[in-house]
């Protein structure tokens, strides 16, 4: 909201600089900007009472002493025969209408109204509408204008269900649908009720005879119209915050004096319906109020502040009406501590008696840590996406189309992260990242990771690939050193994927890997990209126990197998995890050299076995107890040969 | 004596990658707030509007829920949280007595332009006793921003509006010549507390709550937010 500081002044007593009076709103809690003598206000929305001079100045008063005495029209006013029927009492308990009729040439605006539309560089429309938005400024309630000589019927307002066209008086055209609380002069609207009015009604300069209507109407009701029908309307604005349910006729006989000192009045009528006319009403109790805020106020320290506020103290304050957001003692302690400042409260020593826990260390935690430390770098993408999958959530009011949907999995985000890169001729890209994944199945905690490139950048692993191989022992080791767990692969096939293996633990499906498609990566580039992506809920740290280790020498047996087709090598390693796990002298076995013979269609792989007692040192004896089983199982397999045999 | 030749190898440098920053920044938070007595509670990020909006006293009606401009999913049915604060609805609803907690994650708002994201991280905290004050909130506000920004930063108190809170203060930190908004913060609202279940009589209590990219930018120099969503390794090299 935007107010000229001169026109402020007017209503303080004391006169502060521009700079101090900038000082005391912000500690007031009225954040703004200033271009020249213009602060541009950003009043929260629960105080709706300062959105006028009057207002700033009331909440000022403290200060410099608010002076918001204004000319009225005092004197008595015949009732209006205007016929008015309120089929919404309860939304609209107050509310007043006045009929002025002008008569002679309208004078050049007084300094107020006139400097109103210049410093603010407003335009003017017609003498009511113009005094009608002046009121607004400067009292903070709405008032609506009808050219009296148009309402050719009773004025009823309802609440109704109606589909209507709707031309606004700024010349818009809309379309009412659902529920509206609006104003109908013979069935037909013509009135939004504190949104805005129709053209058919509304006053121009020829206009001499106004109705003047002024109300309270429930801010709940008014909430959102404009915004529903995209009008931008001051006073539904005003009205959604709350406006003094009180001030009505009072604003009525401003609007009149106003006129007065334009034009001469010929008439004057008066209506008014007055329902809700109780303050409220909060116990006061000094000893809590200090406690809220920590303070040691007197009670009559706390109740100058609050009076300064216009609240009526007792042993219960009274709230006044322009004061919406108040109810309770928290909130007249915010009113106080507001005025002393919140930076002139002394803080107090806060050592918080809850015992804090001791934070255990968990999987997510460990393996970012692995991750980071194997050159991978940590992603966060939105959950958007615009996914075909049937247990999508969609997003009823989505941003757009393209983010319509909740994603499904993460490795759609991650793959679109390593084309980003791509396209920027990065030649080495290993990303993760870990997300609530939200489904109509549920939601699940996951891990996606994604290689794609050259594998470090160092003379020795420049020329090597990150590929499946790499991908597949990583996972393999993530949850193996991590989690003790060894994991399961099922070759399947996956609709975007070249190469796809389900991934098991402890017998339970908990993720995918493999090889994108080039369709599904959809780069320029022909690296091929890698990705796995798994469920990691529920995955629990082993409890770490020692094991005794051994102080006797090891003793080491490396076999050099060949083999005459890949599938072979799987069978090969069932095989020799079967001898590791059986055996306790057989402390470590791994592969030390693997090389493709492809002219030959030949796979050697070269086998360390690591042997080891705790008691003694081994002996031969008992290393070829467990060796020749091993190698004479072996060679049974079809196609599989050990060189030196 | 000669030069063994290995030293005229090159090293063999290994790249290491880097924490997302935002995260750094969540941890470092967490580490913060745990070590002041915090417990660290999480929550769903689909929640139903009556622990994201009614719970924390912002009923249907009012403009503090237009101003969150929300995301709804399930045909209306539930929001995308727009804070963290459910979560420590739900903590106050399961535990009575004395309390704190902080909540960390990714909150939804629709919004997406250059100064704001539909999704962005908070971390908010909320500790109930007996006689908390605002003063207590301030020493609590001063200490977490002294560990942030250094014991000499300058604080500055703002009267601010939240439904949750009462009073309800915004603070800014002085950096060269400009105050920046840091964080939200202020004395439990006795409505909230009463909606949780919480004897409003005995108990009071103070939250706040910080935007972690907010943080972020300060922390790293970072002059657009979207740079933390781009996923640029030339950016993210940089937080290692």
């Amino acid at each position: 909201m935007k107010i000229v500081y001169s026109h402020l002044l007017n209503f303080l007593e004391k006169k502060p600089s521009l700079e101090e009076l900038s000082d005391k709103l912000f500690q007031l809690g009225h954040e703004h900007e200033i271009e020249g003598e213009v602060l541009d206000l950003e009043i929260t929305p629960n105080r709706g009472d300062c959105l006028s001079l009057k207002g700033v100045a009331r909440d000022l008063n403290h200060f410099y002493k608010a002076s918001l005495e204004t000319e009225h029209y005092n004197a008595d006013i015949p009732e209006s025969s205007l016929v008015f029927k309120n089929k919404a009492e309860d939304l609209c308990p107050n509310i007043s209408f006045v009929e002025i009729e002008i008569e002679g040439k309208i004078k050049d605006y007084a300094t107020y109204l006139e400097n109103y539309f210049q410093d603010l560089k407003l335009n003017k429309n017609n003498l009511f509408t113009d005094i009608s938005n002046y009121l607004a400024y400067e009292t903070g309630q709405p008032t609506h204008c009808y050219d009296a000589t148009k309402i050719d019927g009773p004025l009823v307002l309802e609440k109704r269900n109606k589909q209507e066209k709707f031309k606004t008086l700024l010349g818009s055209e809309i379309e009412l649908n659902g529920e509206n609380l609006v104003f109908t002069i013979n069935g037909v609207a013509v009135d939004i009720a504190g949104t805005m009015g129709d053209e058919s009604t509304s006053c121009n300069e020829d206009t001499t005879k106004v109705l003047v209507e002024c109300a309270y109407f429930k801010p709940e009701e008014i909430l959102g119209k404009a915004r529903q029908y995209n009008l931008n309307s001051d006073a539904s604005y005003k009205f959604e915050r709350g406006v003094d349910f009180l001030a009505q006729e009072q604003v009525l006989r401003r609007f009149i004096a106003v006129v007065a000192d334009h034009a001469k009045i010929k008439s004057l009528a008066l209506k008014t319906e007055q329902r809700k006319v109780d303050r409220t009403e909060v116990e006061f109790d000094s000893e809590r109020l200090n406690k809220i805020i920590g303070t040691e106020l007197t009670e009559k320290e706390q109740k100058k502040y609050l009076n300064s506020l216009y609240f009526k103290t007792d042993d219960k304050v009274e709230v006044p009406s322009h004061r919406s957001d108040v109810d309770q003692l928290n909130d007249l302690a915010e009113e106080i501590t507001r005025m002393i400042g919140y930076d002139n409260i002394a803080p107090k020593t806060l050592a918080l008696p809850v015992k804090a826990k001791k934070i255990e260390a968990n999987f997510e935690e460990l393996c970012r840590d692995y991750l980071v430390n194997n050159g991978f770098f940590e992603v966060v993408n939105f959950p958007f996406n615009d996914n075909q999958d049937d247990s999508a959530i969609a997003v009823d009011n989505p941003l757009d189309k393209q983010r319509s949907k909740m994603r499904v999995c993460i490795t759609k985000s991650i793959k679109e992260n390593v084309v980003f890169n791509q396209n920027r001729q990065k030649d080495s890209i290993k990303l993760f990242e870990f997300s609530d994944i939200y489904t109509k199945d549920g939601n699940e905690n996951k891990l996606a990771v994604i290689v794609s490139g050259k594998t470090n950048k160092n003379f020795k692993e420049f020329n090597a690939q990150l590929d499946y191989s790499y991908l597949k022992g990583l996972i393999k080791t993530i949850f193996f050193e991590i989690l003790g767990k060894e994991l399961n692969f099922e070759l399947d096939q996956s609709q975007n994927y070249d190469l796809y293996e389900k991934v098991y633990c402890n017998e339970e499906h908990i993720g995918r890997i493999g090889k994108l498609s080039k369709e599904f990566v959809g780069s320029k580039t022909k690296t091929p990209v890698f990705s796995f992506e798994i469920a990691i809920n529920n995955l629990k740290l082993p409890t770490k126990k020692q094991s005794r280790i051994s102080d006797y020498p090891a003793s080491y047996r490396d076999l050099s197998f060949s083999l005459d087709k890949h599938e072979n090598l799987e069978k090969l390693a069932t095989l020799i995890k079967k001898y590791k796990e059986s055996s306790e002298l057989m402390v470590d076995c791994f592969v030390f050299d693997l090389f493709e013979n492809k002219k030959q269609n030949l796979l050697k792989v070269g086998y360390r076995f690591k042997f080891q007692a705790l008691e003694n040192n081994i002996t031969d004896e008992e290393t070829e107890a467990v060796m020749n089983p091993l190698i004479k199982e072996s060679l049974q397999i079809d196609g599989i040969n050990i060189e030196g045999l | 004596m000669s030069k063994p030749k290995e030293i005229f190898l090159p090293s063999l440098d290994r790249e290491i990658g880097a924490v997302h920053p935002i995260n750094q920044v969540k941890f470092e938070l967490v580490k913060l707030l745990t070590s002041f007595g915090f417990e660290v509670a999480e929550g769903p990020e689909i929640e139903s509007e009556e622990y994201n909006f009614d719970m924390l006293n912002i009923p249907a009606t009012h403009p503090a829920r237009e101003m969150h401009d929300t995301f709804y999913v399930d045909g209306m049915k539930n929001v995308l949280r727009t804070h963290t604060s459910p979560v420590q609805v739900r903590c106050m609803l399961e535990k009575q007595g004395p309390m704190a907690f902080i909540s960390p994650g990714k909150v939804y708002r629709k919004d997406d332009d250059a100064t704001h994201l539909p999704m962005f991280h908070q971390i908010e905290g909320i500790f109930i006793d007996e006689d908390v004050s605002f003063a207590h909130l301030k020493d609590l506000i001063y200490k977490i921003c002294h560990s942030l920004f250094g014991e000499e930063a300058k604080l500055r108190f703002r009267p601010s509006y939240f439904p949750f809170t009462e009073p309800s203060a915004e603070v800014d930190v002085l950096f060269g010549d400009k105050w920046l908004e840091i964080l939200g913060c202020g004395v439990v609202n006795p409505k909230v507390l009463e909606n949780c279940k919480v004897d409003s009589k005995k108990y009071s209590g103070l939250a706040f709550g910080l935007g972690i990219e907010r943080i972020a930018m300060l922390k790293y120099g970072v002059s657009d937010i979207r740079d933390f969503y781009k996923s640029n390794l030339d950016f993210l090299r940089q937080f290692k």
